[in-house]
Order: structure tokens, then C-alpha cells, then sequence
């Protein structure tokens, strides 16, 4: 059955789509610094990537269950918090994640680029 | 695979909020871990807590973390999002698995109390026996339908509404008005759902009693007598019947109570009640269960049914006792017993 959205609605949910994946691939690079749930998600807010907590938490644990984050219980400022690293099976995945995102948007630049000139001619 | 690391939930807090809320994000998460779980969000929710302040310049006030808290998401949809990615049912999985975890219960206890009834009251659509087997096919037939179901609306909130909050008109101020628990310590069972599973096929065993007596026994020792059952498990059956059918009722209450604490232990202890007494139905007339028609001598059969009846008296005897301890523990509760929302499960 062919439905038919309101355009607001399928760029919100076309964006959020968009999102999912860059999210993951923006994570495992923050990561490869080892930081707490906190501090990753000011990391990311700081370089422009906003994230909600509890998307991220929930992602973080995802990621360690999969094998391609390492956590660590220990103290800092007096509180006890859960590190996060990238483990040595996510650094590959991650190089392989990175070298597929470069590819689609160096192919998507030359996409919009040749659009571009259509448009102009 | 990395095992992950666990770690009890610790953080004291000035913020009057936060334990409320992590409370009520533990209420709906998986008992294993739970914990760990509470430990990181609770550290991570701290630690945005103290920005916030001081980026403000001053103390949060309840308002302050109210907003915060509702930023960071309504307890069950905080909770479902640690639950692992389903194929079927997305978004609405935390709804439709709390619907299941709620409804299958009474579904049990609706399907057993109606194919009992149906059994006697029309007995030529069926034996008992046989409409007591109808019960797994209600449940699974019941299970099957809501999953069809909310296969449906989980279509329709992605393909036509898009990606709501379910949960967005939640107020975080109403966590402050929710009274301080007291827990059912050794009053509710850990398990309730298997509890009264357990219940439910104890019922069945004793409706299957009288239509097979071997069912008496457990074990290799069944097929090597000739057993019948005694007229007193005909006498007997429709009270104990009731009685074990009423049991079930009461803890299926308990499970979904919003009472208070006491009350909701009341019925654990009524329940317990209808164990004793179907019980010293069975045991107080000092008549023999079951005769052995073949197969054994006089005496051994003798044994036999001193060693049974001995067995029932003492498992009346702890069934009172323990009866007895639960209603103590329950009056022992100092919770609200006016009916304000406090019973916790164990």
C-alpha cells in the first residue's frame, strides 16, 4: 500500500534516519579518547553534535555489548563513573565505517557539484 | 564479547529529584542490570546537574530539575531504550511488553475460571480435563492477537505519525508526591508471574486428581499399583476447587494492586489461607486418598497411606505457619493503608 506523509514529516523522519548512522560513526571517533557518558556527550555537543542522553547511554552500551567498546569502573572528582574506549575489534570496525562514510561523501560532493552546474546551465 | 563491568548504585545527592527518578527508570528495567545501569545514568545525570548549576550561579531549584528530567526523557521510555533493538515491534515494544507482562496473568486466571465453569455448567461440550486444556491455546491465541496488534499501531505511529513521545505531557513533579514504598519482604513472591503459573497448574492438579488418581504419586512408583481415587476427593473437589481458583484470583490482584503495602500483603495472606483450609479439607477427615486395588500387600499399602497423609498434615502444618509469619510481617508494615499507591513487588 503506497502512503502518502506530509513533507514536514518525511524530512523529519528521512533526517533521523540520516542521523542514526553518523551517530554511531561520531561516537567510536570520540572515542578513541576514553571519556564517561557525560563527558562524551559534552565532547560531541562541543564539535556541533548534539545527542540526547538518553539516546547515547543506551547507544554506549549497545556498542560495548557488540565487542567495539571497552568500559571501566573508576573514581573521579569523588564519584564513581564508567569509562569508555574504543576495544581493538571497534577500532577496525570504526576504519571500516570511516572509510565507507569518506567514499559516500566525497561521491555525494561530486554528486551535488555536478547538480550544481545543471542547474546554473 | 566484553563482559560488562557491574557496580552497585551509590550516588547520595542534595537533588531531591534524582533518586525518585532513578527509581522509577529501575522500575522497568531487567532485574540483572538494573543496578550497573542506575550507577552510570545516576553519575551522568549528577554531573549535568552540577553544570547546569554552575552555569545558573545557584542551587537547582525542583522546577530546575523537573526540566532536566523531562529533557532527559519519561522513566519507561528511558528504560525501554536500554532494552535490545526488536525487528516486529519498535517504538511501541516497551508498551506492548509491559501489556503482555500485565495482561497474561489475568488472562490465565479468565481462561481457567470460564472453561471451569463452562465444564460444569455444560458439561456435554466437553470434559473437564479437556477444556482445561483449552488454556494454553487461549493464551497463546491471546498472545498471538496482541502482538498482531500492536504489530499494527507500531506500523502506524512509524509510517503515519512519525516519531512521537508516547510519554511527552509526563510531569517529573509527580515523582515527589509518590509516598515512600514499603517492600513485601518475604510477603509477595520474587516471581510472581511464575508464582501464580505455579498456582494455576496446582489447580490443574487437583481438577486431574479424580479423572487420574496415579497423578497421587510422582515417580516410577505410578505405574506399578492399580490406584483409585477415594470418595472423598469427589466430596472434596468443588470447595478445594474453589478455593484454589480463589487463590489464584487474590494474587492476581496483588500483582496489578495499587493499594497500599498492607493491603496488598492482606491478600498474599488471604491467599495463603485458601491453601490451609483446602488443605485440612482434604487432611482433617483422617480418610484415605486413594485405594490400591493390585499389586501391593495390605500393609505396604498401609504405609503407603500413612506416609502420604503424614506428608499432607505436615505440609498443613507449615502452610498454617507460614500463613501465620506472612500476617505478622503484614501488620508489621507501617505504609499508608488508605489505599494510596505504595505496594511494591517483589
Amino acid at each position: 500500500m503506497n502512503t502518502i506523509l506530509p513533507t514536514p514529516e518525511i524530512a523529519e523522519s528521512l533526517t533521523l534516519e540520516l542521523r542514526r548512522g553518523s551517530l554511531v560513526l561520531a561516537v567510536l571517533a570520540a572515542l578513541q579518547q576514553e571519556h564517561y557518558g557525560y563527558t562524551l556527550r559534552k565532547a560531541l555537543a562541543e564539535r556541533g553534535l548534539e545527542m540526547e542522553e538518553s539516546t547515547l547511554y543506551p547507544l554506549l552500551r549497545r556498542l560495548e555489548t557488540q565487542g567495539l567498546l571497552t568500559s571501566e569502573w573508576r573514581e573521579e572528582d569523588k564519584r564513581r563513573k564508567r569509562f569508555y574506549r574504543l576495544s581493538i575489534a571497534g577500532a577496525a570496525v570504526f576504519e571500516k565505517l570511516l572509510a565507507e562514510y569518506v567514499g559516500l561523501t566525497s561521491a555525494l560532493e561530486r554528486i551535488l557539484a555536478s547538480s550544481a552546474v545543471v542547474t546554473k546551465e | 564479547m566484553n563482559q560488562p563491568n557491574t557496580e552497585p548504585i551509590d550516588p547520595p545527592t542534595t537533588f531531591a529529584m534524582l533518586m525518585p527518578y532513578l527509581a522509577a527508570v529501575g522500575k522497568h528495567l531487567p532485574t540483572h542490570r538494573k543496578n550497573d545501569i542506575l550507577a552510570e545514568l545516576g553519575a551522568n545525570l549528577l554531573d549535568a546537574m552540577e553544570d547546569r548549576e554552575e552555569e545558573l550561579g545557584h542551587p537547582l531549584t525542583l522546577e530546575e530539575q523537573a526540566a532536566m528530567l523531562r529533557a532527559h526523557g519519561h522513566p519507561f521510555e528511558v528504560a525501554m531504550r536500554y532494552q535490545p533493538q526488536r525487528a516486529l515491534i519498535g517504538p511501541l515494544f516497551g508498551i506492548y511488553w509491559y501489556t503482555l507482562k500485565r495482561a497474561t496473568p489475568l488472562v490465565i486466571l479468565f481462561a481457567f475460571a470460564i472453561q471451569l465453569m463452562l465444564a460444569f455448567v455444560s458439561p456435554e461440550s466437553g470434559s473437564l480435563m479437556y477444556r482445561l486444556g483449552l488454556v494454553p491455546y487461549v493464551l497463546f491465541l491471546f498472545w498471538a492477537v496482541t502482538t498482531a496488534v500492536f504489530a499494527g499501531l507500531d506500523y502506524g505511529v512509524t509510517h503515519y505519525v512519525g516519531a512521537m513521545r508516547l510519554t511527552a505531557q509526563w510531569d517529573p513533579m509527580n515523582l515527589l508526591q509518590e509516598r515512600p514504598r514499603p517492600v513485601l519482604h518475604g510477603v509477595a513472591p520474587k516471581y510472581p508471574i511464575v508464582d501464580l503459573i505455579a498456582d494455576a497448574v496446582a489447580l490443574l492438579w487437583v481438577v486431574a486428581v479424580p479423572h487420574f488418581p496415579v497423578l497421587l504419586f510422582f515417580g516410577p512408583a505410578a505405574r506399578l499399583f492399580h490406584i483409585e481415587a477415594t470418595p472423598i476427593w469427589h466430596r472434596m473437589f468443588a470447595p478445594i476447587a474453589a478455593l484454589l481458583l480463589t487463590r489464584l484470583v487474590l494474587k492476581a490482584i496483588a500483582i496489578g494492586s495499587r493499594h497500599s503495602a498492607r493491603r496488598t500483603g492482606l491478600l498474599y495472606v488471604a491467599a495463603d489461607l485458601c491453601s490451609v483450609v483446602a488443605l485440612a479439607l482434604l487432611v482433617l477427615p483422617g480418610e484415605a486418598l486413594f485405594t490400591i486395588t493390585a499389586g501391593v500387600p495390605a500393609e505396604t499399602e498401609t504405609g503407603i497411606q500413612f506416609g502420604i497423609m503424614m506428608g499432607l498434615r505436615v505440609a498443613l502444618a507449615a502452610a498454617s505457619l507460614a500463613a501465620a509469619w506472612k500476617l505478622w510481617q503484614t501488620m508489621r508494615l507501617h505504609g499508608p493503608t488508605d489505599g494510596a499507591p505504595t505496594a511494591v513487588m517483589l
